[in-house]
């Protein structure tokens, strides 16, 4: 499967021409950046389009462009229950949490989530552990991106075939240089602009890629007819719970249903639109631009199972393998380039997030949470960039599962964590302070706890999204019933109106 | 009213989804964390001044949707019989309950938005509750 990389120069070339543009709108994006709110939320600035586009961005990743492809492998179609969400979330998103926390940033200085979880609550608890809850998850997440890398990197370069065993650690060592670099050098500078490059390079790649592994596969009936046929797959392979019991579809669907609520990289965009009032058009822009993208899921899902089945692929190794093999194996070079040009867009734009959200939770929201200021906060900043992403390898180098099920416990961990507290909080205000710090430490700790004990086999039913399935039913509930038990809290005048718009 | 009922479904919903993930009882479990969750939710929010106006439609027409849509998918067996060569549950999902909800709660959300979303007199007495020096960016 994998090839020198002489003989792919225009992999390698659309590769390098991505860095370079990404590069160029960094440093133009510098010159532009004079403030904390230029660099934090982009000077709210941002038309409806562009936060739709870098909201989209920021939430695919790796997970979508390898790692859906790569689990549909194992389970079949059942992956699709992942997306299955996708049509509601854009609305939900804009219901419960957009306007309240653009209106948050009208009212006061508000550029992270733990931020927000402050002003709504007053409680510096509340935000510290929802910082701490954003480490761990960035950290997971993080880990799902150098995972992701280390599988592209490890195929381009053909690292398997020269170092056997020790090819994967050693692409993920590349992945992790090539990350820190743009992280520490350019990333954070480059911010929301890049992320709207990556968003547009991220669809085009999807639609163009998912018309060609049809095309390779002898169009959609014959796809579907090659798998159903085969032996290996089978037709239980496009059934929706043929290969998986319908608890962990289910758990899936309710994770990323659910779960969206809490991740701070999506969220953490809708500071940035300049009119509160256009946001009346972002879950369409956003819900439109999602569902294109998810289209390489479905088509590289399908299609490799059908080029095994049809015997023209070679049954794959680790099913995480299955988009390099398509793109070095079938696909012509300008749009492997294109492909792979639009797969480090989906990683970096979302690493570029975490890289920031981890050093900010590090160099500015613990510290804010203990009533501590950090001096030389940039110097401190990069040095906390170096610290998230040096964890999150190690994290991929010995997590040995595929790409999707960490970005499973990654996103799992941010909405069990936070979504109660901001897509109800937001919205009741009988919602108090005890509440959402008690919602925010079940939420984190049963979901770290449980994805443990499933791992380790002490409680071996655990896995998948289960475990963040759970974490999030349980933080929920901790957080309607406390809120109930608990003392009335006086809101803020200004919060008050925010909640009350 | 449709607040106060959005919150009732959720104190109903959510130890139920626990309950339902902890014994394995996956029908409860897409009840509701599969269709009462994420429409409380979506009504919770969208609720102003307790009511939803006729917001109500898309969201109990999602809600439904998505019901038919678990229903078929725990109750056939082997997702039922084939329909452009993928099972009819499959199809549905690909077909149906991604695009359909799409477009009925984005639209929903961006035709009510002006009504029920942020007025332009919302959005001064947000900006007029704005306390000098606390930060904020309202003008």
């Amino acid at each position: 499967m994998s090839l020198p990389i002489l003989d792919r120069p225009l992999i390698v070339a659309s590769a390098l021409v991505y860095f370079l543009a990404c590069g160029a709108l960094g440093v133009w994006s510098l010159r532009r950046t004079r403030s904390a709110r230029d660099f934090w939320v982009a000077g709210q600035g941002l038309g409806v389009l562009f936060t739709g586009l870098a909201t989209m961005a920021a939430a695919f990743s790796g997970f979508v462009f390898l790692g859906g492809p790569g689990l549909t492998y194992r389970i079949g179609l059942t992956s699709l229950f992942i997306n299955l969400s996708v049509g509601f979330t854009p609305a939900l998103l804009g219901w419960t949490v957009a306007k309240r926390l653009r209106l948050l940033a009208e009212v006061r200085e508000v550029y992270t989530i733990p931020d927000a979880i402050l002003c709504r609550y007053g409680s510096r608890a509340a935000s510290g552990a929802a910082a701490v809850a954003v480490l761990v998850g960035s950290v997971g997440y993080l880990g799902a991106q150098l995972l992701a890398l280390g599988t592209l990197i490890e195929a381009v370069l053909g690292l398997r075939g020269a170092l056997g065993v020790w090819g994967f650690p050693v692409a993920v060592a590349i992945g992790l240089a090539v990350l820190l670099f743009y992280g520490v050098a350019g990333g954070m500078m480059a911010g929301v602009y890049t992320d709207v490059f990556q968003g547009t390079l991220m669809l085009l790649a999807a639609v163009a890629v998912f018309g060609y592994a049809m095309s390779s596969g002898g169009g959609f009936g014959n796809v579907v007819h090659s798998i159903a046929a085969s032996p290996r797959f089978g037709r239980a392979f496009l059934e929706p719970l043929g290969r998986t019991p319908a608890l962990t579809a289910l758990g899936f669907f309710f994770v990323f249903g659910l779960g969206v609520l809490g991740q701070p990289h999506m969220l953490h965009k809708f500071y940035m639109i300049r009119d509160p009032r256009r946001l009346k058009w972002l879950p369409l822009v956003l819900g439109g631009s999602q569902v294109l993208c998810l289209l390489i899921w479905l088509g590289l899902g399908l299609a490799v199972p059908a080029l095994v089945a049809q015997g023209k692929l070679a049954p794959l190794h680790r099913p995480d393998d299955a988009t390099p093999a398509f793109l070095l194996g079938f696909a012509p070079e300008p749009l492997a380039g294109l492909a792979v040009a639009g797969i480090l867009s989906a990683i970096m734009s979302t690493a570029d997030s975490f890289t920031n959200l981890g050093a900010a939770v590090l160099v500015r929201d613990l510290p804010k949470a203990l009533g501590r200021k950090v001096s030389r906060e940039l110097l401190w900043g990069r040095v906390a960039t170096v610290g998230v992403t040096l964890a999150a390898a190690l994290l991929a180098v010995f997590y040995n599962d595929l790409i999707a099920l960490l970005g499973t416990f990654a996103f799992g961990t941010f909405g069990a964590a936070l979504a109660p507290s901001l897509a109800v909080g937001l919205n009741w205000k009988r919602v108090t302070a005890t509440a959402a710090t008690a919602s925010i430490v079940t939420g984190t700790g049963l979901c770290l706890g449980l994805e443990i004990l499933g791992r380790e086999k002490i409680l071996p039913h655990l896995s998948g999204p289960l475990p963040a399935a759970i974490a999030l039913a349980a933080s929920l509930t901790v957080l309607l019933a406390v809120s109930v038990g608990s003392k009335r809290q006086a809101l803020d005048d200004d919060v008050l109106a925010v909640m009350e718009a | 009213m449709a607040h106060r009922l959005a919150l009732i479904l959720l104190a109903l919903a959510a130890p139920a989804a626990l309950l339902a993930f902890c014994l394995g009882w996956p029908w409860a479990g897409a009840v509701t964390g599969g269709v009462v969750l994420p429409l409380a939710l979506m009504a919770l929010g969208a609720a102003r001044r307790g009511r939803l106006g006729r917001l109500w439609l898309p969201l109990l027409a999602t809600a439904f949707v998505f019901a038919a849509g678990w229903w078929t998918i725990l109750a056939l067996p082997q997702g039922g019989p084939d329909i452009a060569g993928l099972p009819l549950a499959t199809a549905l999902m690909i077909f149906v309950l991604i695009p359909l909800p799409l477009v009925v709660t984005g639209l929903a959300y961006a035709l009510a938005f002006d009504r029920l979303g942020l007025t332009p007199e919302d959005l001064e007495r947000v900006r007029a509750a704005r306390r000098p020096g606390t930060g904020g960016t309202g003008a």
